[in-house]
């Protein structure tokens, strides 16, 4: 299933609002995506999940990556409606 | 412009699948430009299919029987495209004769796991019982590494200035009291590296997390009921692959990204990550055991059989690896490249490690390929390589291991005399002096160095230290082999009273002679090793071999680090003096010691002269060398130990008249065992209580 991803920009915050699912496949685009925002200068990077059916380690490395190399700074990363089975 | 290589397209289709032949090498899987390669050894087998499955899904996705025009040697392998790689498990299925006289158990019935496998699924989280109606049960996963390492590297720390740590992945923290978030896993112990930092240890070394099954030979205790595991893990299934069960994010399919995020964090910290590796033999048992991967691949090669086709049994647990048979040499070196390389892990610690230099006969070697190879390897060439050097064939090795220059040894012997010499022993001192100073009896003259002892007074097997001093004899009803496992040997003692008492008599004798065996062994040439949870009491309540016990008995109590707060600050505090005093580090048997001292020298309750007689029970050694930053500033620390159960007056060593003793430790005073006083000390002598030790080093006098 193909992965959209909008980007809804706050003052010191920025929602990633994801539908779809984030696998092998679609885990570059989420990266690319990452890695265009300026997370160094953000206080806070929320993701909002409600529309994923399924993040494999794929999805998970592209998060990790993009805060361990760009938002070293945030302390927390919100993960809005998430299901118990993710 | 970019050409697109020929070589890199399909050739054709086999059950809708695009395909073409495959590279040989590397083994297991490998990515190419829009496939797959997978790649398989069977010298014996007659065809072979590749079975794909979707994650967890019972009925394969396609099974692909391998061309034979694309096997080259012994070697099929077949690029798969289009396939996604997180998602696909796959196996192997191996037609060949069915002859066990001949050494051959092919059955094309069964699905095989990739012996190369990075990464399995099956039993992703601890402790979950498996279908066991399912035909596959390890399935082999793909996992690349694409893992952000931040520049980290192995630390390289010299093996003289090593202070090993020996811990259980799940034992660890699995404990409420551990105050951790994710009990029980690799993420847990990533949340106590602060404490292991405080202790002052720089190297962990983790028993087996080599992908084994905690089911196998799994039971329920015939008296209480309690399900019983193979806890410990010494029975390896994938040896490419971490086990998933001990991390946290193994139902996520993550175990690798969690243990290489582990081991990046302790080399922040400093610590090195040794693993505890089982080559000796697989969980593949004998001729009743279950047919996984090697028995249905090639079982001729890969394990040690009888003339019959039997198994030969030198590891005690049904089979034995035929590590110097070329094929498997080859995986055993692959596979610890692989680790070093992909995983940054800093050294080895090889299960029953004599077995590795047996032939395929069973036949000791006297210069085995195996370890020849693994010690001349130039990835693994930093690499601490460390032998228990016996199996239970009866091959007893320690001071004899082919070390080639490079391996070094679990010193049973060590433990053994400390052990005899702390309770009192007689005829024990002329032997303890031999290990305080590295064991040259064992080691120099073949040209090895102290630190190719690893010390210590007890590991996983055998009593905790705080057992050692509570329990004359072994309590394993838990076990439910009715107390007969389990070592007898133990040369252990009480202090009085058979278990848990509230004599604060015996308490007190039992903290200060868990305080003289660690005083002891932070005090020896050598590399020491602490078992977890010995430096604050920890107790399997006199279960010394709780290798199928997943329950409290086995776990880590953490609240006993407030109750033993002594012990616990005593073993930092000499750890720490270990770092600072060089001279007890000194890697040399023939090193020149100081201007003014020799490098190594035994003294009894008269400097210069030791009773190396029968009932003596009074021994003391004096370090020196130079200091390491001033090479005109001496290092010296003095050590006297008094295990008889008297106190016993010992004269001090003079020292160069610039120089002066501190008194640093004496367990004798239990209520302040570590002195820290920056005071001289004036006497020309000290009274060494009951079954004591103290410890001076030298400081240049205050003018």
């Amino acid at each position: 299933m193909a992965l959209s991803i909008d980007v809804v920009q706050g003052d010191v915050h920025v929602t990633l609002v994801l539908s779809g699912d984030v696998d092998t496949k679609t885990a570059p685009d989420l990266l690319s995506q990452l890695t265009a925002l300026e997370l160094h200068a953000l206080e806070q990077l929320r993701l909002n999940l409600a529309e994923v059916e399924f993040v494999s380690s794929a999805g998970l490395r592209a998060i990790v990556f993009a805060k361990q190399k760009n938002a070293p700074q945030l302390q927390t990363l919100p993960c809005f409606s998430v299901s118990a089975d993710c | 412009m970019d050409l697109e290589r020929i070589d890199n397209l399909p050739t054709e289709t086999i059950q809708g699948f695009r395909v073409r032949p495959g590279k040989p090498l590397p083994f297991g899987v490998s990515s190419v430009p829009g496939g797959l390669n997978f790649s398989v050894y069977t010298s014996a087998g007659t065809s072979c299919t590749l079975v794909l499955y979707s994650r967890s899904e019972e009925k394969p996705l396609a099974e692909i029987k391998v061309p034979d025009y694309y096997r080259i040697g012994d070697v099929y392998s077949i690029v798969v495209y289009d396939l996604d790689y997180e998602d696909v498990e796959y196996g192997f299925r191996i037609d060949g004769p069915f002859d066990p006289e001949q050494g051959h158990r092919f059955n094309q019935d069964n699905i095989l796991m990739d012996p190369y496998a990075r990464c399995l699924s099956g039993r992703d989280v601890w402790g979950v019982e498996p279908d066991w109606s399912n035909p596959y049960q390890y399935r082999s996963r793909i996992a690349f590494d694409d893992f952000d390492w931040e520049g980290d590297s192995p630390l390289e720390i010299n093996d003289a200035d090593l202070v090993i740590y020996e811990l259980h992945v799940r034992s660890f923290t699995k404990s409420e009291t551990s105050d951790v978030k994710f009990k029980g896993t690799y993420a847990g112990i990533t949340e106590k590296i602060p404490y292991l930092k405080s202790l002052g240890v720089n190297a962990v070394e983790l028993m087996p997390i080599f992908e084994f099954d905690e089911f196998e030979n799994s039971r329920i205790h015939p008296d209480t009921g309690e399900r019983l595991y193979n806890y410990w893990g010494y029975s390896t299934v994938a040896f490419f692959a971490p086990k998933a069960g001990f991390a946290a994010s193994g139902k996520f399919g993550m175990q690798v990204d969690e243990f290489k995020q582990l081991v990046k964090e302790l080399h922040k910290a400093g610590i090195e990550v040794i693993l505890d590796v089982v080559f000796n033999h697989t969980a593949e048992g004998n001729e009743l055991g279950p047919s996984i991967s090697f028995k249905g691949l090639d079982n001729k090669i890969y394990y040690m059989l009888t003339p019959e086709g039997y198994y030969f049994n030198f590891s005690g647990t049904g089979n034995t690896l035929n590590c110097n048979n070329p094929v498997v040499r080859n995986l055993v070196l692959d596979c610890l490249r692989y680790w070093s390389a992909e995983y940054h892990i800093d050294g080895f610690r090889f299960d029953l490690a004599s077995i590795l230099g047996r032939d395929p006969w069973g036949a000791p070697l006297s210069n085995p390929p195996l370890l020849e190879s693994l010690a001349f390897d130039p990835i693994l060439s930093s690499c601490k390589l460390i032998a228990e050097a016996w199996d239970a064939g009866g091959l007893y090795q320690v001071g004899t291991f082919p070390a080639f220059g490079r391996w070094s040894e679990w010193n049973g012997k060590y433990r053994d005399t400390l052990r005899r010499f702390l309770k009192g022993d007689e005829g024990q001192v002329g032997e303890m002096a031999q290990r305080v100073q590295g064991s040259p009896d064992l080691y120099q003259w073949n040209g090895r160095s102290p630190a190719t002892s690893i010390n210590f007074v007890t590991c996983h097997d055998g009593f905790t230290l705080a057992d050692l001093v509570s329990y004359n004899e072994k309590h394993n009803e838990a076990n439910g082999e009715y107390n007969r496992d389990g070592g007898d040997d133990n040369h252990s003692w009480n202090c009085g009273a058979e278990g848990w008492t509230e004599d604060e008599w015996i308490r007190s004798l039992r903290l200060k002679q868990s305080m003289n065996a660690i005083g002891i062994l932070m005090t020896s040439r050598g590399t020491p090793m602490l078992l977890m949870g010995d430096e604050f009491g920890r107790s399997q309540h006199g279960n010394n071999n709780a290798y199928c016990i997943d329950s409290p008995i086995s776990w880590v109590d953490w609240s006993l680090l407030d109750s033993n707060q002594a012990l616990f600050a005593f073993t930092q505090k000499i750890i720490d003096f270990r770092h600072k005093h060089p001279c007890l580090r000194v890697n040399q048997f023939d090193h020149p010691g100081s201007k003014h001292l020799p490098s190594c020298s035994f003294h009894g309750t008269t400097p210069w002269q030791v009773n190396w007689s029968n009932d003596s029970r009074q021994l003391a050694w004096l370090m020196s060398c130079n200091m390491d930053d001033n090479q005109d500033q001496l290092d010296a620390v003095y050590v006297a130990t008094n295990t008889a159960h008297y106190a016993t007056w010992f004269d001090l060593p003079g020292l160069p008249q610039e120089y002066c003793w501190h008194l640093r430790f004496n367990t004798g005073d239990i209520n302040n065992p570590a002195q820290d006083s920056p005071s001289e000390f004036q006497d020309p002598g000290i009274l060494v209580g009951e079954r004591s030790i103290v410890v001076f080093s030298a400081s240049l006098r205050e003018t």
